[in-house]
């Protein structure tokens, strides 16, 4: 039996455009291909993400290893970057996350469900607005720009609320409604992006 | 910047199904790697600056995505791919393996010619 592809034509355009790979997947592919597709992609998920962060970061794979803590050769990076997750190591991630200057974080076990993750932004939010309090004191100029981070912080938690409770249906809403009306001195930013930047540092 | 869209050829119609019937696990493997590819384009600054094991470059800036990390036992299998940077479309080409390979390699630079005279 011939195992090669029959005789070729001339390729020509199709026309049929998709916007990502996954859209690809699901107008081009029978779903069992489709999913096996994205079962290999799953398991590869991690190196994926490190090799397009060094690419963004506009690193060969030569360099790459060269920056790393032991160095490594240019074809054990393209080994690493081209391999599974389960073979990556701890040290590996954490060479890409020094080296890129990138955060890099990864959690096991089931996705947390939407009240779940709320909650657990909120009590983040809650510790860093406590640690920001202490540092009010420190300096009172900072004490300013953190009291007016405060204030917008406020209003932009508002107005989430408010459009999302704007998003649903009437007979779901109790007679209490969130009704945000911007005051005019919280309209614009009120804390300088570097000055932000050093807070969460 | 557009980001990359990605656009088969008829060739590759033909291609995909015959890789279908006869060597799935090698076509779900290439298909792994340009979701790998496309994830460094986008990130990329050029397009000719992606690179990674999988990859392989041909003449007229056709790239040859192969089989790698798709698991044990496969036939070389390569998809071939040209990465339009002023259109930013990814065009999929054809899918071949060795014995296919130099006709392959004619044929995606015939293909590139044929998009420059229409540009």
């Amino acid at each position: 039996m011939e195992d090669t592809p029959l005789k070729k034509i001339d390729a020509k355009p199709s026309g049929r455009r998709y916007a990502t790979v996954d859209e690809f997947l699901k107008g081009e592919m029978p779903v069992d291909i489709a999913d096996g597709v994205r079962k290999l992609a799953d398991e590869t998920r991690l190196t994926r993400i490190l090799a397009a962060l060094r690419v963004k970061a506009g690193f060969t794979q030569e360099t790459m290893g060269e920056k790393m803590v032991p160095s490594r050769t240019q074809g054990t990076i393209s080994k690493l970057e081209s391999g599974l997750d389960e073979d990556l190591t701890l040290s590996d991630i954490r060479e890409y996350s020094r080296i890129l200057n990138e955060r890099i974080g990864f959690a096991f076990g089931p996705s947390l469900n939407h009240v779940e993750a709320i909650k657990g932004h909120a009590l983040s939010m809650k510790n860093h607005m406590i640690a920001l309090a202490k540092l009010a004191h420190l300096d009172e100029e900072m004490g300013k720009d953190i009291q007016a981070f405060f204030g917008e912080a406020f209003f932009n938690i508002l107005t989430i609320l408010g459009t999302c409770q704007g998003q649903m249906s009437e007979k779901n809403l109790s007679d209490f409604k969130f009704e945000i009306v911007e005051p005019a001195a919280l309209s614009k930013p009120t804390v300088k992006r570097e000055t932000r930047e050093t807070f969460f540092v | 910047m557009n980001p990359w869209q990605l656009e088969p050829t008829d060739q590759f119609t033909i291609d995909k199904a015959w890789y279908l019937k006869k060597h799935p696990r090698e076509l779900e493997a290439v298909l792994n790697n340009l979701i790998r590819y496309v994830s460094q384009l986008k990130q990329s600054k050029n397009a000719f600056c992606v690179q990674a094991g999988y990859l392989h470059p041909e003449p007229r800036g056709v790239v040859a995505l192969d089989q790698k990390g798709g698991g044990p036992a496969l036939q070389e299998t390569r998809l071939y791919v040209y990465p339009d940077e002023g259109k930013r479309i990814l065009y999929l080409i054809t899918i071949g393996n060795k014995k296919s390979q130099s006709d392959d390699i004619k044929l995606t630079s015939r293909f590139v010619g044929s998009l420059k005279i229409s540009h």
